[in-house]
């Protein structure tokens, strides 16, 4: 799977570019957060504006992520949750873990107000 | 000549490879329940169909006495080998301290601290319903760690109620709570409990099968006996994705009250 990396003000933004974030490819999102921390990054977002449809794998790798930010004191947030998506993250109560954010703008003010949501 | 032994090597292994894969299949469909039988005024049927030669789907019953009896089911994330091994640690960490959880939502919390460390070195999570029922009261109490709501059918009403109580998936933080809630049974009424590889199957145009379509399926064939309301709801999905070939494990228990 292609995921685009890019920099804003400090943000390394990573964009999934496939429609479906499953099992066949969602270790090489799980492997570039990996990566960013490692290297070490303290800002991710993951904008998920072109996924459409996230299985169990996909957010297996969210949740690989989220802990990889745990562990380096770093901050992972989120971005663009179209509505298949929004709806697991509901019923697997992720909502709570992730900080979400509506689109790609709001998520980068919330890094540049240092805010932090539960 | 030495690419033809090459060749002759890599099919001797393919083939040990796929016989390894047929034992652990066998023996993983050999370590999901037989029906419990010896409970007083429930018939009950399940099946559990993994996508490739092993799943991670699970499910289990307890029966403590003739009139109190514990159902789970649970979804391992990926449906591959790993999945299966976090499956089988699942079923004996449960199977050996269900007896210690005092309600459905203890034993959730119970299993999420058992299983954290390991579920979070292997990068997997699970999804759970556990339900504690009493024939005597009734009394179905459950809780989820973020499994698929359950369906169920009252008696002479028309569609399906979820029931969801509100909790994460275990893997993911220590010291989650889960919500218990309690709904009382009556004769005729039915439960299904499911994996997401049912709702989750594909059609051929993409359309994934959902919750709706599985409430009709499963209401379409209310009156007929819990293994025929299986077998109804299987043919529906087989013919909605097409080509036959299930994308993702595939687990159902139905319970009757009789």
């Amino acid at each position: 799977m292609e995921i685009a990396v890019t920099e804003n003000s400090g943000v390394t933004i990573l964009t999934p570019m496939n429609e479906r974030l499953d099992a066949h490819n969602s270790d090489t999102l799980k492997g570039a957060m990996k990566e960013s921390f490692e290297a070490g990054a303290k800002n991710v977002l993951v904008d998920l504006s072109n996924v459409r449809f996230i299985d169990s794998s996909g957010l297996g790798a969210l949740v690989s992520g989220f802990k990889n930010s745990v562990s380096h004191r770093g901050r992972l947030t989120l971005s663009g949750l179209q509505e298949q998506v929004r709806s697991m993250f509901e019923l697997t109560r992720l909502h709570r873990v992730f900080e979400i954010y509506e689109g790609l703008d709001e998520a980068l003010a919330s890094f540049a107000e240092g805010d932090v949501h539960g | 000549m030495e690419q033809k032994a090459a060749h002759m090597t890599e099919d001797r292994a393919d083939s040990a490879l796929a016989r390894e894969l047929e034992t652990a299949r066998r023996i993983q469909l050999l370590l999901l329940p037989e029906v419990p039988h010896g409970v007083l005024g429930v018939r009950i049927a399940c099946r559990s169909i993994p996508a490739h030669q092993v799943g991670g789907d699970y499910y289990d019953f307890f029966r403590w006495d003739e009139s109190t009896l514990d159902l789970v089911i649970a979804d391992v994330s990926g449906h591959d080998l790993g999945a299966a091994l976090i499956m089988v640690e699942t079923r004996s960490v449960l199977r050996a301290h269900a007896y210690r959880a005092g309600d459905a939502g203890d034993a959730l919390s119970m299993l999420n601290e058992l299983l954290y460390d390991d579920l979070t070195r292997t990068e997997l999570f699970l999804s759970m319903f556990y339900a504690k029922y009493c024939t005597d009261t009734r009394l179905f109490s459950y809780a989820s760690a973020g499994h698929n709501p359950p369906l169920l059918l009252r008696c002479g009403r028309e569609g399906c109620m979820d029931l969801d109580a509100d909790g994460m998936i275990l893997g993911v933080m220590k010291g989650v709570t889960f919500e218990e809630k309690n709904i009382r049974l009556q004769d005729g009424d039915m439960l299904v409990l499911y994996t997401d590889g049912i709702t989750e199957t594909k059609s051929g145009s993409g359309e994934l099968f959902g919750r709706e379509r599985l409430c009709r399926a499963v209401y379409a064939h209310r009156g007929a006996p819990p293994e025929a309301v299986i077998d109804g709801v299987l043919a529906e999905v087989r013919v909605f994705s097409g080509d036959g070939a299930l994308q993702d494990d595939i687990s159902l228990v139905v319970m009757k009250i009789d």
